[in-house]
């Protein structure tokens, strides 16, 4: 977890790229740290995750500052963003930066699902179009994600919150043969994907 | 990868980058087609699977053309917008129907045209080769 030091550093850091956390919590917003860095699995090369709720529309959802990644979210939207899958994360594993507690963050997983399952499994058909357009590692690097996140999908629909991606690796690797098997067959993916998918693990 | 069979997959690809986006769509398919164009170009340019973006670095390598070139860029970034569940915002969505519009013929058109096998060429030989002494 970050500690008080990590916070105000990044709250300073946030403030010298225009982001000033004080005045979002002032106007009944709130700023979180999400991801790798709020958990405390986080490599040196990580990025900042930063969610930013304020009454400011939101006309580009993820934008990045230097090294760290904003997600900007408007107040009015927060009834259907809170049954998304980053909402999920931020309540279970964010880390508050602003001092104000006027809003709270609240989600449920399992709402999250039905969507997180249809995305997944239309990234899966597009793969699988594009798949022979592909070289080697691109083809490794596009399957793990896929497993990721049919995995993430699949924790939603148990009603569990998306954790860092460390944790959910840490997950995986402990999974038995027959449980990495439930997982992956949750979603419709064709025989060529789940080859692909299964040969990470050799 | 034979040159027809590379052919098809450029059009699949670009197939993914027809203005047909709407707000809450995801944009993985606009991230993973321009991927795929950069893929095609791979024996052209060394490109680290690591890359970020790949087929903007695969265009500023083979120095393309900076309207090509800012518009992959746009692309690229409008699409990350969708990410973690979020879907296109309203204006994402718009801007990448418009740059799908006016860009991604001119694109598919030049990585087409770029002769097959044929490497860019090394700044270092812009100029002339010197002619060999004769004896």
């Amino acid at each position: 977890m970050m500690d008080e030091a990590a916070i105000r550093a990044l709250v300073h850091e946030l403030r010298s790229r225009g982001v000033d956390v004080a005045e979002i919590a002032a106007g009944g917003g709130g700023v979180w740290c999400f991801g790798s860095r709020a958990a405390g699995c986080a490599k040196p090369e990580s990025d900042w995750d930063v969610l930013v709720i304020g009454r400011a529309p939101a006309g580009e959802h993820r934008f990045r500052r230097g090294r760290i990644d904003l997600v900007k979210v408007c107040v009015d939207d927060l009834g259907t963003w809170t049954a998304g899958e980053l909402a999920t994360h931020v309540a279970a594993y964010g880390v508050r930066l602003d001092p104000g507690r006027a809003l709270a963050l609240q989600a449920a997983s399992a709402a999250a699902a039905p969507r997180k399952c249809a995305v997944t499994g239309a990234r899966a058909q597009m793969l699988d179009a594009l798949w022979s357009g592909l070289g080697s590692s691109k083809r490794d690097r596009e399957a793990l994600r896929l497993r990721r996140d049919v995995h993430r999908a699949w924790l939603l629909s148990r009603d569990r919150p998306i954790p860092p991606t460390a944790l959910l690796e840490q997950e995986w690797a402990a999974a038995s043969p027959r449980a990495r098997e439930a997982i992956l067959k949750s979603i419709l993916i064709s025989a060529r994907l789940l080859r692909a998918i299964a040969q990470l693990d050799d | 990868m034979r040159a027809t069979t590379k052919r098809i997959r450029i059009e699949d690809a670009a197939s993914a980058l027809r203005p047909f986006y709407e707000p809450g769509d995801d944009g993985y398919p606009v991230t993973l087609a321009l991927d795929t164009l950069a893929e095609a170009l791979a024996d052209k340019v060394d490109v680290d699977p690591k890359e970020r973006d790949t087929l903007a670095h695969v265009l500023g390598v083979l120095k393309a053309p900076v309207a090509l070139r800012t518009g992959v860029e746009k692309l690229y970034r409008y699409a990350s917008g969708g990410e973690y569940g979020l879907g296109l915002s309203k204006q994402q969505a718009r801007a990448i129907n418009a740059l799908a519009e006016e860009l991604v013929d001119l694109l598919v058109e030049y990585i087409k045209t770029f002769a097959p096998g044929q490497r860019p060429r090394s700044p270092t030989r812009s100029r002339p080769v010197a002619k060999r002494k004769t004896r």
